[in-house]
């Protein structure tokens, strides 16, 4: 990587619930230019136990031979 | 006083029975510990004394179920990429108050199982110890400045950066941090041939008035391979929420800033 611009926004939406919009700009060594846009969520269902949702689009054509969406889901109990 | 009285007496009795006749009884006082446990309130919450001991002990972690899809440095276009994972993190925390400031230990080991194929697996997140307060000295495996993500953990704007490393750090009551860290980077993080780690230096100067609100600057340096990366990043509080913003610069591959080049895209030769 050569550089990049990262942002996000995270708010809570009620009490219990954040949300954040997120978006990364980056030029790669080989000077190619990618975005990828997405959002993190993180609802507390009960203290201490977390789902937090993470979805998110890479605008990259074909020829870089990745996939364009990723993330994950997570359920996670704290201690 | 009363015991203390009983105590003296018997030790003089002692004296006196040395001096005298061996047959006469002594009666031994043992002390009576504790047959509980006792809160530490010095360091923050959930420490207790370990019993007998003046050394504080806190526990923590979390169990994590995950499924991961897709990803962009995989090398791959294929659709259905996905699998679940599971993770234990297990963090044991030992404080203790010396002449020289806090001694801090600090185990994290975490343990993984991947339905990937992988398997099993076990990291440490961190494993250090530690002197000071204000201004403090690390020395171990250290979960470097450059692991923090924004909030949102889009993951791309950071690296794994765990090392062992020696570091000191300052993080006043002003807000303010200052640290610099020497850290030992494996044959694989440097690429070079040999089986000798390779010194990586990495600085971290920032004002940190609270997650909501900060100013910060990492900086890292391979030796190895002479190259260099900064990232400065931010967050105010605006309105309901935070906004973070971060920039990332890297000269050329180093080991603290993911890599988008190389073996993860195919498209590509040269780093």
């Amino acid at each position: 990587m050569k550089h990049a611009v990262a942002a996000n926004y995270y708010f809570n939406v009620t009490e219990n619930f954040i949300l954040a919009p997120q978006t990364q700009y980056t030029v790669a060594s080989n000077d190619k230019v990618f975005w990828e846009a997405g959002f993190t969520s993180d609802w507390e269902i009960v203290d201490d136990f977390h789902v937090r949702t993470n979805i998110n689009y890479a605008f990259l054509d074909d020829s870089w031979n990745q996939q364009n969406w990723f993330g994950w889901v997570r359920l996670e109990r704290d201690f | 006083m009363k015991i203390k009285k009983l105590l003296i007496g018997s030790a003089s009795m002692i004296v006196a029975a040395t001096g005298a006749k061996a047959a006469d009884p002594v009666v031994m006082i043992e002390p009576v510990t504790a047959n509980y446990v006792e809160a530490c309130d010095a360091f923050g919450s959930g420490y207790f004394f370990i019993p007998g001991t003046e050394t504080c002990l806190q526990i923590g972690g979390y169990v994590r179920f995950e499924t991961k899809f897709g990803g962009i440095q995989t090398g791959s276009s294929l659709d259905n990429d996905w699998y679940p994972y599971v993770k234990t993190n297990l963090a044991v925390t030992a404080k203790s108050a010396t002449e020289l400031g806090t001694l801090t230990s600090r185990m994290v080991p975490e343990f993984y199982f991947y339905s990937n194929g992988t398997g099993d697996d076990f990291k440490f997140d961190e494993a250090y110890l530690e002197i000071g307060d204000a201004l403090a000295f690390r020395a171990g495996y250290i979960k470097g400045y450059w692991n923090e993500d924004l909030w949102g953990e889009l993951d791309n704007i950071d690296n794994v950066s765990r090392y062992n490393s020696i570091r000191l750090a300052y993080n006043g009551a002003d807000h303010f941090q200052i640290a610099l860290a020497a850290v030992g980077m494996t044959p694989d993080e440097t690429g070079s041939d040999g089986e000798l780690a390779k010194i990586g230096l990495s600085g971290r100067l920032g004002y940190v008035v609270s997650d909501s609100n900060y100013l910060k600057l990492d900086t890292a340096y391979d030796t190895y391979n002479e190259t260099y990366a900064v990232r400065p990043w931010a967050g105010f509080g605006i309105g309901p929420g935070t906004f973070e913003i971060a920039g990332l610069y890297a000269s050329g591959f180093i080991a603290y800033v993911p890599d988008f080049t190389s073996a993860n895209w195919d498209d590509l030769a040269d780093r």
